[in-house]
């Protein structure tokens, strides 16, 4: 498959635009197309399944027939977008009597369609390959790679990688020649949108993994959700604050990386948004 | 015409309150074939047995329909009913009125139109019944005992003192099994090598007893009374008669590998003996890791051996024996604990599980019975023990409990706490099992003597940092998560089926559970015999258990064995195929479709025919169904007598 159907979401579209801009890039570098889903509405995220699950259902089902009746499976580069959808396209394969409830409602048949991370795509055998041989110079920063929780929990309905040791991005930085470290806080919770509701929580999780990347001599934190990257990178400055830190580690998109290590200048996707300066790093 | 008796059975209300069973035998009476129909309350009562044995003799009945619960139940008491009345005891019928129809509806008219339709099929079939006889089968009074653990030797040690010859087959080079690794035993602290070795040197000492060690079940064949089982010998290339066990050959073996029986802390060389007290002591070479037989290169133990045992050349050795009786002691292994990636999946040198444990206490083991760190050989002076790793846990696949852990954990703990003065020690459970004589009082005395910290929680998580394990866990009591720091963690791993398990099940035809675990007859009165006659089974290849129920389940075992061969002769089932040779043409379609291989092509007056092996024959009616000519009939299930119940159900 050449084309993808394309979910960006809500926080691709504003505080996540330099995840948005890569993805593009590389996808494109990749030779994929992707076709952003036109009328897409947001997932819910967060807030609504934790308020009401029939909106929840909902809002994800109606992004997947979107996709459903062009036929395209899904590229969702936010892991709470994907997270969402995924459950969605769960309950919209088991549940019989839910489904014919939405054709009923959309007025299509619903033909399924796979739900996906850029990271899996990027990661199929084929594309490494692509990707080794497209690679034109490295930046020499060496990183820890950070997954976060959406991606891999609750391992049954996600099934994606190994949900407590994954090395899916393990894989795709290596072979775009990004030094990646080993450390123990791969899936370890940042906070997430607690940081709405609970910041004090948020601030200590962020806390210990900006350490731990420290401690593991990492000059720069891989990330694949755009709330991972706001915790962690937009909250820095208080972190160190608050906790007298002096953290100076700049939070990268996996596929900003890629992007830098492909050629492609980083202003180009976004990288001189970081609230810690991002570009210093990346020059080669 | 047949003159049939018909008895319907009340079951007090478990029949008597959905079927009308007045109506049933007021039914029957008006069949041609019925000469006496009656019904009784509690049909195998001994009032209800007497009446049909005074029916039978008084209306001089020649076959019998029972209407009552499964056969299942009492199908042997109504046949006993017979011989007692002088009729052959194949000479009956039963209509399952229970569980097959009272037990299953609800509404009683169709109920009673049920049994009475049921009983008139079995009626119709009884009609047609004829005299069958048991044939006695040769009996093979030695037993094969399957596996060298404590459940094997113990066995074997018990049909030998009865006076019967016993074959113990063992895998490893030696017997003992798990006990021989194990440092102290709960809940006494006995010394485990030191209560295991005068039962290993009996057994080998039994003139009763051969042990075939370094050796596996190649293939079975036959059936209770008359297994033939072949038997592979691997090599060793070491000649066993000469052999003395000195261990000049282990010292100068320039070859070092990780040692098994050491859980990899330890090493030994590629010619080694598995531990001191092995029996047999013999050496064996690891042809795998032999310098000599993977490179030609080296033979310094040959050139060592003052006795000259060395046999590079030796080959594996097929022996077949014929057995009686077979039981598996195969035991179990531990959970392969590097399935837990929250718990490093393998790769912390300091997370270890409790057979690991096991032999860093034992003072003959790889750190000589201190307590150290594999990492850095330190004295660790936090420990965290873990339970439940590979027990309890759906998300593993082994919802089950192993039920051992608790006290080896308890035990561990105590033990860690007098090899290291001083130490923390925490223990993480769910709950704590500790049904056993004197079990509950250790567990207490690890809390209330020893001063280990019980914390009721599962822990989610373990990685290294700073050089210490980190464990993120919860405490129930006091409903708070918590982290805790250790420089060691021992992960209490359960019991699963040993390797090959499933594959021996298929080799002597007996069933095994979906985790592997073998399935006894019942599961609670029956629990060391198998769905096969004449295989019996013993220890944790059952279920886990500790070494009493261990031992128990191996006398038990070989008690009924002995009960088995207190006969000469054994009675064969008499409802297996017949040949009728008039009619056979020899095509062989039965022969072709025997799962049990119980038919041979033979000439007889000479004319080629198919015949069965009534001994073998189990009368499964493969055979019956391919003869194109109805030939092969099943005795006591014939075509005839087959077609008079359809018939009858059809009207």
């Amino acid at each position: 498959m050449t084309e993808f159907a394309y979910y960006p979401g809500c926080s691709l579209r504003s505080s996540a635009v330099e995840y948005d801009l890569s993805v593009k890039a590389v996808f494109g570098a990749l030779g994929y197309k992707l076709h952003e889903l036109d009328g897409w509405i947001c997932c819910g995220a967060s807030p609504a399944h934790q308020v009401d699950a029939k909106l929840s259902s909902n809002l994800a089902a109606f992004n997947i027939m979107l996709a459903a009746k062009d036929g395209l499976d899904i590229v969702v580069p936010c892991a709470a977008c994907f997270n969402r959808l995924k459950t969605g396209l769960e309950k919209l394969t088991k549940d019989d009597i839910w489904r014919r409830q939405v054709e009923k409602d959309m007025g299509f048949e619903f033909k399924p369609v796979k739900v996906l991370s850029p990271l899996e795509v990027i990661a199929k055998d084929e594309n490494i390959e692509k990707l080794q041989s497209a690679i034109k110079k490295t930046p020499a920063l060496s990183v820890v790679p950070y997954y976060g929780c959406l991606l891999v929990r609750p391992p049954k309905v996600m099934q994606f990688d190994d949900p407590e040791d994954p090395v899916l991005m393990n894989q795709v930085l290596e072979a775009a020649g990004i030094a990646v470290l080993p450390w123990e806080y791969k899936t370890e919770c940042c906070g997430g949108s607690l940081s709405f509701g609970n910041l004090d929580s948020t601030m200590r999780l962020t806390r210990r993994i900006l350490n731990a990347a420290k401690k593991a001599g990492a000059q720069g934190i891989a990330v694949a959700c755009p709330l991972c990257h706001q915790n962690m990178d937009a909250r820095q400055p208080q972190v160190n604050k608050q906790f007298r830190e002096s953290f100076n580690i700049p939070i990268y998109y996996f596929t900003e990386l890629i992007g830098a290590a492909m050629g492609i200048d980083p202003k180009d996707f976004g990288a001189d948004k970081h609230i810690i300066d991002a570009l210093k790093a990346l020059k080669v | 015409m047949a003159r049939v008796g018909v008895f319907i059975c009340h079951c007090g209300k478990n029949i008597g309150a959905t079927v009308d069973v007045e109506k049933v035998v007021e039914a029957a009476r008006s069949w041609p074939e019925v000469r006496f129909a009656a019904e009784d309350k509690y049909l195998c009562s001994e009032i209800g047995q007497n009446m049909i044995v005074d029916a039978i003799k008084n209306e001089k009945l020649d076959s019998i329909v029972v209407g009552a619960c499964t056969p299942r139940m009492h199908e042997e008491t109504y046949r006993q009913c017979l011989r007692n009345a002088g009729l052959n005891p194949y000479m009956l019928e039963i209509a399952n009125l229970r569980e097959q129809v009272s037990w299953v509806h609800n509404d009683v008219a169709a109920a009673t139109a049920k049994a009475i339709d049921l009983v008139k099929t079995a009626v119709a079939k009884a009609a047609k019944n004829e005299p069958l006889t048991a044939k006695e089968v040769p009996l093979t009074k030695k037993t094969l005992v399957i596996g060298g653990g404590i459940a094997g030797i113990q066995a074997a040690i018990d049909i030998g003192n009865a006076g019967y010859d016993v074959v113990l087959v063992e895998r490893e080079p030696s017997i003992g099994g798990k006990m021989a690794q194990f440092d102290k035993t709960f809940p006494t602290l006995d010394c485990s090598a030191c209560i295991l070795a005068p039962r290993m040197v009996e057994v080998s000492r039994s003139e009763r007893v051969k042990i075939y060690s370094y050796s596996e079940v190649e293939s079975v064949k036959g059936f209770v009374g008359n297994f033939e089982v072949v038997i592979r010998k691997k090599a060793r290339f070491i000649n066993e008669d000469k052999c003395t066990g000195c261990g000049v050959c282990m010292e100068k073996c320039p070859v070092k590998v990780p040692s098994e029986f050491e859980m990899g802390l330890g090493e030994r060389r590629a010619v080694y003996k598995p531990f001191p007290q092995a029996i047999p002591n013999i050496a064996i070479i690891d042809k795998e890791n032999c310098r000599y037989l993977t490179q030609g290169k080296c033979q310094v133990c040959a050139k060592q051996c003052e006795a000259g045992a060395v046999d590079y050349e030796q080959e594996d050795e097929l022996i077949t024996e014929t057995f009686g009786a077979i039981i598996v002691a195969t035991g179990f292994k531990t959970f392969d604990h590097t399935k837990y990636t929250e718990y490093g999946g393998g790769r912390y040198r300091d997370i270890i599980t409790g057979l690991d444990f096991e032999r860093m206490l034992n003072a003959a083991g790889p750190t000589r019975g201190h307590v150290v760190r594999p990492s850095d050989s330190q004295e660790p002076k936090r420990i965290a023990f873990i339970q439940c790793v590979g027990s309890r846990d759906d998300a593993k696949g082994v919802p089950y409990c192993s039920r051992f852990c608790c006290m080896y954990t308890a035990k561990h703990a105590m033990l860690a706490k007098d090899h290291v003065p001083g130490a923390q020690i925490y223990v993480f459970y769910i709950d704590i099992r500790a049904a056993g004589k004197n079990y509950e009082e250790f567990v207490q005395m690890a809390r209330e003597k020893y001063g280990v910290k019980y914390i009721r929680g599962r822990v989610s998580r373990v990685y290294e940092e700073d050089g210490q394990l980190v464990l993120r866990a919860v405490d129930t009591i006091i409903g708070e998560p918590m982290e805790l720091a250790v420089d060691m963690v021992v992960l209490s791993v359960g019991a699963t089926p040993q390797d090959g398990a499933v594959e021996l099940a298929h080799k002597l035809g007996i069933s095994a559970d979906a985790y592997g675990f073998y399935t006894e007859a019942h599961p609670k009165l029956r629990p060391v015999e198998l769905m096969t006659d004449g295989i019996f089974v013993a220890g944790a290849c059952q279920a886990p258990k500790d070494i009493p129920d261990t031992v128990a389940t191996a006398s038990a075992a070989a008690a009924k064995v002995c009960g088995l061969f207190a006969k000469d002769t054994l009675l064969s089932q008499p409802m297996v195929s017949f040949i009728d040779p008039e009619k056979c043409i020899a095509c062989l379609a039965c022969k072709a479709v025997c799962p049990y291989e119980a038919i041979t092509v033979e000439t007889v007056r000479g004319k080629v025919i198919a015949v069965v092996n009534e001994g073998v024959c189990k009368g499964c009616g493969n055979c019956t169904a391919a003869c194109r000519n109805g030939a092969a009939q099943l005795r006591g299930f014939t075509d005839d007598q087959l077609i008079a119940e359809v018939d009858t159900l059809c009207q």
